[in-house]
């Protein structure tokens, strides 16, 4: 250890391992062990890859005694601190540089030592860096290495960085050391326990409580509905559930007797021959497309006069002459006309009154049709309609396969069974206008079965229905459309009349099928729904419009329904939009364009946002009015009178006053902050800038974590909390006192910077 | 400063990580977070950027029950070292009761670690706050690099002032030093709210100072 004092010259204990970069391999190590003045310190050992930490103890005593006695140690006036000319050299820029660094190396001038001031070195080591003008270093050079004074002219009165470790390794330990009357103020701590010790670590995790939760594999699964008949016989398979089309409370509303054709209808089933796989559930092939008189003429091939396994009925006791009766499903050729002879469906019965006597006929133990429309179809049916003829002559059962309990599962499709002669068939008149209906929606004349048994039938009363009024011209399609009446509560949605027959989908239908629920926005639906008349929650690719040309009142039923065409605002084409009154052809175009920029439509409120569009436009165009902007609704909000013209400021003047609240800004996406207050002590440019870059950082982890996107943020802290907010590009952000504020108020900001995003019209 | 809740029986105490840039501040928390029991600490809360840089702050939340009859909850900060974010670090330091400095033991950090002590010192005074008022704990983080600046500079160049300050060595990647420093900056913090009769914490009544266990002062300076 050298003794203290004053230090003339320090040669460094190693020189030829301080050298910082050059010609060093990589695991050398240049930190010396440093001897340090305080006894107790023990000698750092030779640095290795990892050093374990030491916590050195030195008793508040030891120190002070150590300090007391022992002057500063100060170097005299004349000390210095000799460097390598090279470590120097390699330090000044290399414009300075007449020759290469390699060639001065190898001339043996880099290790020439040079001497530094001691006391200009040490007055910059608190400052973490040496540095010394260019003109103080090269005058100490060697010359030769250096280029001239005129070159150099540029670069003279820089400051040039020695490197920092290779500088103190040459200073004495004792002039490194603190100062000597610092005072020792951290005793009393030291009479404390450590609030987080060892035990604690080692104190194992709190058992969570004993819940009464259960594991998902503890849980047995639940009972998946298994049709009794196709557990037990392995022969009838549900068909699938089809898409639930909100034409159907359309149609049925129409009707008026929506219910009784399903209610009543023979149960569906898909009967398979008995080597048929059972353990999965084979979709029934797509129908291909059959005009309206070739599907209500002949019987689905699914309901068709099952094959004598499936339905074990005497061949006595009726027979039917069916031109094509396929055991699996088949349908006729489009191309091949199909007229099935009336008398085809003639039973041969025979003893009219005597039920027959059906031996060795083993029902395939089928659930009762009572007990399934008793459960499956709770509507009370105004005039039930039994399959004609046949069920005073034979079991009931026999043609009603067994159908699960279960009601979503619970298809019906009415027309299969023909019609007797002679019997009335009440829901014949039914099938054909809704045929009508679905062929309307198509776009193709009703055609009139020729062989339709109606024409033998006795003439029946024709059931009065209440066409309702023409619907306004546009009108946003919804599940429930406003423009009819609501259906009947128990109607089970799911089938339309194209759906029943086996029709082809229109486009519209096929759009309505595959885009999601679009609630209501009139107040009959709203009402249904529980939701704001004027704000409809849209789902994308459901913002469509229903566009109904301005025609003369409806000629028949099937009017009302076919005059409507459902346009879907994210897929139609500007042509599609040409129709709806006030819509122009550049704002048509206008509309495709912006939803090409933006993607798709969310809401209808981001109609409002293309280019040229007016209130009028958006009127019509959805059946709305449009939204308010920033009169009056925020004006109610913050208590301003309604007259009031406001401005961005009075918002935000107006929030700064609420309770605790410190500061208001309105800030822009791209961190410009347009208008508000913020305490002194805070940056109101940085906090706008900030704003918008949390939130861009935020969402993007919270969106990979939930999917979803926060528009909301609160920061506590312990002086001023952040609430912060986003509504498409405006942010506010709340400064207040408290950490969380009051949630009327959140709630009144949300709605003010919703109303503010929203551009006014 | 201490918050103090007399109905949940709850003091609060800030501590704030403070330093450089890439100096190990968010690793000290996250270090503290992974050694703590669970049922001692809360959630970290770290807001970085995609290079873990952190943007805002980090956060967490330790509890002890040091003080009878008081539970001690220890709220952490830690301070985006980056210069642009000073706004944010005078933010962080409102109402601190207590520092850690980290100092990065990189010599070619030295620069960073001093121009990052000087503006806490600023920053502090625009807080209406200073050194001597705060208690603080120096702690030399990345202990284990080979060319790790020597203690004696270190403290030569961070621990010179008129109060000394206990001080550590670390590596807070491993958990080294982490711990103590975080004790030494808690039991400096308790030390001064349970004996100082301080208007700021005048619920904590000189008496219910926390009993002299007689242990020595175990996170003394290093020399």
């Amino acid at each position: 250890m050298p003794p203290p004092g004053a230090v003339p010259a320090v040669q460094p204990p190693q020189p030829s391992g301080l050298m910082p970069t050059i010609g060093v391999p990589q695991n050398t190590v240049t930190t010396q062990p440093m001897s340090i003045a305080r006894p107790v310190t023990p000698p750092a050992p030779p640095a290795t890859a990892k050093r374990a930490t030491q916590r050195l103890v030195v008793t508040p005593n030891a120190a002070a005694k150590m300090t007391s006695t022992r002057p500063l140690p100060m170097p005299s006036p004349s000390a210095a601190i000799n460097l390598p000319a090279g470590m120097i050299l390699r330090c000044l820029p290399p414009e300075m540089l007449s020759a290469d660094l390699g060639e001065f190396e190898a001339s043996g001038a880099a290790a020439t030592e040079i001497g530094l001031p001691m006391n200009a070195i040490l007055s910059q080591l608190p400052s973490g860096k040496v540095e010394f003008p260019v003109e103080e270093l090269i005058a100490l050079l060697p010359p030769g290495f250096l280029k001239s004074a005129e070159e150099m002219a540029p670069l003279l009165g820089s400051l040039i960085s020695l490197p920092l470790m290779d500088v103190v390794m040459r200073i004495p330990p004792d002039l490194l050391s603190v100062r000597p009357d610092q005072k020792d103020t951290n005793v009393a701590a030291g009479n404390l326990t450590d609030p987080f010790t060892e035990d604690t670590l080692r104190q194992p995790p709190r058992q969570p409580v004993q819940a009464n939760i259960v594991d998902e594999h503890q849980v047995a699964p639940a009972e998946e509905f298994v049709p009794q008949v196709a557990a037990t016989k392995s022969s009838f398979i549900p068909p699938p559930r089809p898409i639930t089309p909100p034409l159907l409370h359309q149609t049925a509303s129409l009707s008026g007797k929506p219910a009784m054709l399903r209610s009543t209808a023979p149960m569906p089933g898909r009967l398979l021959p008995p080597d048929a796989p059972t353990g999965e559930v084979p979709m029934p092939p797509r129908p291909p497309q059959l005009s309206a008189s070739q599907m209500l003429g002949v019987p689905r091939p699914s309901m068709a006069p099952p094959a004598a396994q499936a339905v074990p009925v005497p061949a006595k006791a009726f027979e039917f002459k069916i031109p094509a009766a396929p055991a699996a499903p088949q349908i006729p050729p489009a191309e091949q006309p199909v007229s099935v002879p009336a008398k085809a469906f003639e039973f041969k019965i025979p003893a009219a009154p005597a039920a027959p006597q059906i031996p060795a006929v083993t029902p395939p133990e089928p659930v009762s049709e009572a007990s399934v429309v008793a459960e499956s179809e709770p509507v009370t049916l105004p005039t039930p309609v039994q399959p004609p003829a046949a069920s005073a002559t034979m079991p009931s059962t026999a043609f009603a396969p067994t159908m699960p309990l279960v009601r979503p599962v619970v298809p019906t499709v009415p027309e299969i069974l023909p019609p007797a002669p002679g019997v009335p068939d009440s829901n014949a008149d039914e099938l054909q206008r809704l045929a009508a209906l679905a062929m309307a929606e198509i776009g193709e004349k009703p055609a009139v079965s020729e062989t339709h048994p109606v024409a033998e039938a006795p003439p029946e009363p024709e059931p009065k229905e209440t066409v309702p009024p023409a619907p306004p011209a546009i009108a946003v399609e919804t599940e429930r459309s406003s423009l009819l009446p609501p259906p009947p509560a128990k109607v089970e949605p799911g089938f339309s009349a194209t759906s029943r027959f086996g029709l082809p989908e229109s486009p519209a239908r096929e759009l309505a099928q595959t885009t999601p629920v679009v609630p209501a926005p009139s107040a009959a639906a709203s009402k249904d729904t529980g939701r704001l008349p004027g704000r409809p929650e849209l789902t994308p690719r459901s913002i469509t419009t229903r566009v109904t040309p301005p025609a003369p009142a409806p000629t028949s039923e099937a009017q009302p329904a076919s005059a409507a065409t459902a346009i879907n605002l994210n897929n139609c084409s500007a042509e599609d939009l040409l129709p709806i009154p006030g819509i122009s052809r550049t704002l048509a175009a206008s509309i495709v364009q912006h939803r090409e920029k933006i993607g798709e439509f969310h809401r209808l409120e981001e109609l409002l946002d293309v280019p040229g569009m007016t209130r009028a436009a958006y009127n019509n165009l959805t059946g709305e009015t449009p939204p308010t902007g920033l009169h009056p609704s925020i004006n109610e909000l913050l208590g301003f009178p309604a007259e009031k013209d406001l401005s961005l400021k009075d918002v935000t003047d107006r929030i700064a006053c609420w309770p605790d609240v410190t500061g208001v800004l309105l800030s822009q996406k791209n961190g410009l902050p347009l208008v508000g207050t913020a305490p002194d002590f805070l940056d109101r440019q940085a906090i706008g800038a900030f704003a918008p870059r949390i939130f861009e950082d935020l969402n993007k982890s919270f969106g990979e974590i939930t999917g979803r996107q926060t528009e909301e943020l609160v920061i506590p802290t312990t002086g001023t909390s952040f609430h912060l907010m986003r509504d498409k590009d405006l942010y506010l952000i709340i400064l207040s006192r408290v950490p969380q504020m009051p949630d009327r108020h959140l709630k009144i900001a949300r709605m003010v910077l919703a109303g503010l995003s929203v551009r006014p019209s | 400063m201490a918050f103090i809740n007399y109905s949940s029986r709850e003091i609060q105490l800030k501590i704030v990580y403070y330093g450089p840039a890439l100096c190990g501040k968010t690793t000290n928390l996250i270090t503290l977070h992974e050694q703590v029991t669970h049922a001692q600490k809360g959630e970290l809360v770290s807001l970085a950027t995609d290079a873990d840089r952190t943007l805002f702050f980090d956060f967490l939340s330790l509890n002890t029950k040091t003080l009878p009859g008081f539970t001690t909850r220890f709220q952490l900060y830690t301070v985006p070292g980056q210069s642009i974010y000073n706004t944010t670090r005078q933010l962080v330091l409102k109402g601190v009761d207590g520092i850690i400095f980290v100092v990065d033991s990189h010599w070619e950090r030295m620069a960073d670690n001093v121009e990052s002590f000087a503006n806490l010192q600023e920053n502090l005074v625009e807080n209406h706050l200073s050194l001597v008022q705060i208690p603080y704990v120096l702690q030399y983080n990345k202990r284990d690099i080979p060319n790790a600046a020597p203690i004696n500079y270190l403290e030569f160049t961070f621990n010179n002032r008129a109060n000394r300050a206990l001080a550590f060595e670390a590596v807070a990647s491993t958990g080294e030093g982490v711990l103590e420093t975080l004790n030494a900056c808690a039991r400096l913090l308790l030390a001064k709210y349970s004996k100082t009769p301080n208007s700021n914490v005048a619920g904590i009544a000189p008496t219910a100072s926390v009993p002299r266990s007689g242990a020595s002062m175990r996170g003394g300076a290093v020399a």
